[in-house]
């Protein structure tokens, strides 16, 4: 119950994140089912969203899949770090966790479980904020369609998931690194934007990633050696 | 062809997530690849975001493109305020301005 107590905050975040994923789903021409059902199968707020962008664009469902895959990786992050506490659960409560480990619910739960001391009983507070993050983005998909359907069409779909894609990208952009990931993901996207099967995507991604990678280990060792000297 | 891809995609997600938990516990991703992963996010979505909106008709195109004007509005927007909703309202309002007013 206190994992509730505690994702109430984090709920701002999520509530508006449903309703346009709701709507921008019925712009996009899924129909209800497909999309209440994507959000019970997938959970991953923006995964979910560039999936949309990609059916919109007419993109084949193993391109769609594995772009959703890909931006996912980083649950392997949280999974990592996550796992030791779970070591003595049962396979059935791994799994149950497992699903409901997204972005705030890993957020929520590591900063409990690094800080406070070790109890039988903490994974309770997962499945707590787990849940009530579930539950609400269930809940504003469906309210998202109701509000999809009365809005008439093509207000700017694509438009609109561009803009929704900036403001999570924007508070990174004040970090070197990030900075130098986004020039060299735009550029490349563009520059290879010709090739089949929207490889300029995967292409872009990689090299975006790299870019930040390789800027964060230069000013690293850059940083290191002004030390030293 | 929908459902298709929900599933796969759904299945790569939960696989991610329960990798850890499920099988490898104990052990830690390599730092390198942790800190490659942490730009997963900016360097996917930059790229979604370039050719949704720099591209019109295969071209890369920002002189003529109604689009670019209202992008970078929502950015000030979304720099200043962190407001998803507010971004996506400026965003829309301001392409409406810049497709009726500017590129006519």
């Amino acid at each position: 119950m206190l994992g509730v107590k505690h994702e109430a905050p984090l709920l701002v975040g999520v509530i508006p994140f449903g309703l346009i994923f709701g709507v921008l789903g019925i712009e996009a021409g899924l129909t209800p089912l497909q999309i209440i059902l994507m959000s019970v199968i997938i959970f991953g707020g923006v995964s979910q969203i560039i999936f949309l962008d990609l059916v919109a664009t007419g993109v084949n469902p193993f391109l769609i899949s594995s772009t959703v895959g890909v931006i996912n990786l980083r649950h392997a992050l949280y999974s990592a770090r996550i796992a030791p506490f779970f070591s003595q659960l049962s396979l059935g409560w791994k799994i149950i966790l497992s699903y409901l480990l997204t972005d705030e619910a890993y957020a929520m739960t590591i900063r409990r479980f690094e800080t406070l001391p070790h109890n039988a009983f903490m994974h309770y507070h997962m499945l707590g904020t787990g849940l009530c993050l579930w539950i609400s983005w269930q809940i504003t998909t469906v309210l998202g369609i109701l509000l999809g359907a009365a809005i008439p069409p093509s207000l700017g779909l694509g438009f609109a998931i561009a803009l929704t894609f900036m403001t999570i990208i924007i508070p990174y952009c004040t970090q070197f690194p990030h900075l130098i990931a986004v020039l060299v993901s735009a550029s490349i996207a563009i520059f290879t934007y010709a090739l089949p099967w929207k490889l300029n995507l995967i292409i872009a991604a990689i090299a975006g990633m790299l870019a930040g990678y390789l800027t964060e280990s230069l000013t690293k060792s850059i940083a290191k050696n002004r030390g030293e000297v | 062809m929908i459902w298709i891809a929900i599933i796969i995609s759904g299945l790569f997600t939960f696989l991610t997530r329960f990798a850890f938990i499920g099988g490898l516990s104990g052990r830690q991703l390599p730092p390198s690849v942790r800190s490659l992963l942490a730009y997963v996010t900016t360097a996917v979505l930059t790229a979604l975001i370039a050719s949704d909106v720099l591209i019109i008709d295969h071209q890369f195109n920002v002189t003529e493109n109604p689009q670019v004007p209202a992008l970078i509005i929502a950015g000030i927007v979304a720099l200043l305020f962190r407001n998803i909703v507010l971004t996506i309202a400026v965003g829309l309002l301001a392409l409406w301005v810049s497709r009726h007013m500017i590129f006519i």
